[in-house]
C-alpha cells in the first residue's frame, strides 16, 4: 500500500482520539454520579 | 457502576461493528484510486466526520438553541442537548482537519494548504471553540444558556457566509489543472469506494448517536452536581448563621 | 425606534468625546500598530505598500475590538445596564444605537489610519468611490457583529478574552471582503473589487437583522 505510515497513522490517530473522548465522557460520569449517590 | 442503557448498549455494540466493517473495506477490500492512490482510504475517515459534524452535529446545536430561546419549547433539555453536539461536532471537526492535512501531506505534499474548504474548516472550528467557551464561563450559569444560544445561532449564520467567501477568494487563486486541488479533492467514487463512503458515513454516523447520549447524560449530571454543591453551600451558610449567637446588647 | 436608537448612539458618542477614550488610547494604538507592522516585515517599503490593505484592515479589526470593549464598559458601572432595560427602550434601538456610535468612531480611526498608511506605507490613494463604499459597508458589518457578540460578553470576568474569540472568526469574511476590494482599489483595478462590497453589504445586512432581533433577549437576563 502506498503512503502506508500515513494511512495507518491517520486512522491510529482518529481511533485514539475518539477512543480518549469516549473514555473521558464515561470516566467523568461515573465519577460525578459516584458523588451524588453520596447521602 | 454501569454507565450504558439498552439504548446505548445497543448503539455501542451497532458503533463497533459499523466501525470494524468500515476499517475492513476502506484498508482492505476497497481499491486504490487511480490518481491519489491508497490516500483515497484516508478520505472514508475525512468525509464522514466533516460531514456528520456540519450537517448533524451543528444542526442539532443550532435546532436545539432555537428551541432553547424560543419560550414555548424552553427547557433544560434543549441547552444540554445544543452544548453536547456541539462539542461532539467539534472534536469531529477537529479529526477532519487532522486527517485532511495527513491526507494533503501524501496527495499534495505539505501539511496544509490554504484551500477554500481547509480554510472554512479552521475558521469553524475556531468558531466552535468559542461557542464552548460561552459554554464554560466561569461561575455565571444564569448568563451562559441564553448567550450561548444566541451564539449558536449566530454561528449558523455565519457558517455560509465564511464558507462562500473563502471558496469566492480561494477559486480566484487557483489555476485549473489536472493534479489541482480540487480534482483531487473530488475524487469520482463509484462503485466499491461508493458503498466504502456510504458505509463510513453510516458507521459515523451510529458513533455520533451513542457519543450523544453519553455526553448529554454527563452534561446532566454535572448540572445536578454543581445545583447540589451550591445547595449543601447555602445550607452551610444557614448553619453557620444559626450557630453564631446573636450579640447580647448590655444597657 | 430610529430615533432611539439616535438617542443611545447620542449618549454614546457624547460619552466618548467627554471622556476622550478612543482618541486617548484606541487611536494611539491603532497607530502603534501600523508602526509595529513595519519592525515585524523588516520596513521594506516594497512589502508593505503591497500588503498596506491587509495591515489596514487587521489594524482595524482590532481598534474595533476595543471600541466594542469600550462601548460596553459604558453601562458597567453604576447599574447603568438596569438603568438601560428599565428605560423602555426597544433591544433593536439599543442595538443600533450602539452599533451606529462604533461606527462613527471607527470611520474616523479609519481616515487617521488610511494617512498613517498613505506616509507610512508609502501607499498612493486610488479608486475612492470603491474604497468609500468598502470602508462604509465593512465598518458596519464589523460594528453590527461586534455589538452582538459584545452583549454575549459584556458584564462576564472573561470578556476581554471572550469577545476577540467570539468575534474574530466572525469577522473573517469582513477581513476578507474589505482587504481583497481595498487591494483593488489601490492597484487600480477597481472592477475586481465591487463584488467584495457586495459581499460586505450582504454580511452587514444579515448582522444588522440578527442584531435587531437578538438584542433584546440579550439585554434581557441578568
Amino acid at each position: 500500500m502506498t503512503d502506508a505510515p500515513y494511512i495507518y497513522a491517520g486512522y491510529a490517530a482518529t481511533a485514539a482520539v475518539i477512543g480518549a473522548y469516549a473514555a473521558w465522557i464515561i470516566s467523568k460520569t461515573r465519577k460525578l454520579r459516584r458523588n451524588t449517590n453520596k447521602p | 457502576m454501569t454507565t450504558s442503557t439498552r439504548a446505548t448498549r445497543i448503539l455501542g455494540w451497532a458503533t463497533a461493528i459499523t466501525m470494524v466493517l468500515t476499517g475492513w473495506m476502506a484498508l482492505v477490500i476497497s481499491p486504490a484510486d487511480a490518481v491519489q492512490r491508497d490516500a483515497v482510504r484516508l478520505l472514508y475517515l475525512h468525509v464522514p466526520t466533516a460531514w456528520i459534524a456540519m450537517y448533524v452535529s451543528f444542526g442539532i446545536t443550532t435546532l436545539a438553541s432555537a428551541l432553547y430561546l424560543w419560550k414555548r419549547t424552553r427547557s433544560r433539555f434543549w441547552d444540554i442537548a445544543a452544548g453536547a453536539s456541539a462539542e461532539i461536532g467539534l472534536v469531529f471537526i477537529g479529526l477532519t482537519l487532522l486527517v485532511g492535512s495527513i491526507w494533503g501531506r501524501t496527495t499534495w505534499g505539505v501539511w496544509w494548504t490554504w484551500d477554500a474548504r481547509l480554510t472554512s474548516t479552521a475558521v469553524l472550528f475556531v468558531t466552535y471553540l468559542g461557542y464552548l467557551a460561552v459554554r464554560r464561563i466561569p461561575h455565571e450559569p444564569l448568563a451562559r444558556s441564553r448567550r450561548a444560544a444566541i451564539v449558536a445561532l449566530a454561528a449558523f449564520l455565519n457558517v455560509p457566509l465564511v464558507h462562500y467567501s473563502v471558496e469566492w477568494w480561494r477559486t480566484l487563486h487557483q489555476p485549473a489543472s489536472i493534479l489541482s486541488q480540487r480534482r483531487l479533492g473530488d475524487p469520482q467514487i463509484h462503485g466499491v469506494m461508493a458503498w466504502t463512503l456510504l458505509l463510513a458515513v453510516v458507521a459515523f454516523t451510529i458513533l455520533y448517536a451513542w457519543l450523544l447520549i453519553h455526553r448529554f447524560r454527563l452534561a446532566w449530571v454535572e448540572e445536578q452536581a454543581e445545583e447540589d454543591a451550591l445547595a449543601i453551600a447555602i445550607a452551610e451558610r444557614h448553619a453557620e448563621a444559626d450557630a453564631t449567637p446573636e450579640p447580647q446588647v448590655t444597657s | 425606534m430610529l430615533r432611539d436608537a439616535a438617542l443611545v448612539a447620542g449618549k454614546d458618542l457624547r460619552i466618548e468625546l467627554r471622556s476622550k477614550v478612543a482618541t486617548n488610547q484606541v487611536l494611539p494604538f491603532a497607530v502603534l500598530t501600523l508602526i509595529i507592522f513595519a519592525f515585524a516585515l523588516d520596513a521594506d517599503r516594497g512589502l508593505l505598500s503591497t500588503v498596506a490593505a491587509g495591515l489596514f484592515w487587521v489594524t482595524v479589526l482590532f481598534s474595533g475590538l476595543l471600541a466594542i470593549q469600550r462601548s460596553f464598559a459604558l453601562e458597567a458601572g453604576d447599574d447603568a445596564r438596569d438603568a438601560l432595560r428599565l428605560s423602555g427602550l426597544d433591544g433593536a434601538a439599543v442595538f443600533l444605537g450602539k452599533a451606529a456610535a462604533v461606527t462613527v468612531q471607527l470611520l474616523a480611526l479609519e481616515v487617521l489610519l488610511a494617512v498613517g498608511a498613505v506616509v507610512l506605507y508609502d501607499v498612493s490613494l486610488s479608486g475612492a468611490a470603491l474604497l468609500i463604499a468598502t470602508c462604509l459597508l465593512a465598518t458596519a458589518g464589523i460594528a453590527a457583529a461586534g455589538v452582538v457578540y459584545g452583549a454575549v460578553a459584556a458584564g462576564l470576568r472573561v470578556r476581554e478574552t471572550l469577545l476577540p474569540l467570539l468575534l474574530l472568526p466572525v469577522l473573517a469574511p469582513v477581513l476578507l471582503a474589505a482587504a481583497r476590494a481595498s487591494e483593488a482599489a489601490l492597484a487600480t483595478t477597481t472592477a475586481a473589487g465591487w463584488p467584495w462590497v457586495r459581499l460586505l453589504a450582504v454580511f452587514s445586512a444579515v448582522y444588522l437583522a440578527f442584531g435587531v432581533v437578538a438584542f433584546g433577549p440579550l439585554l434581557e437576563e441578568a
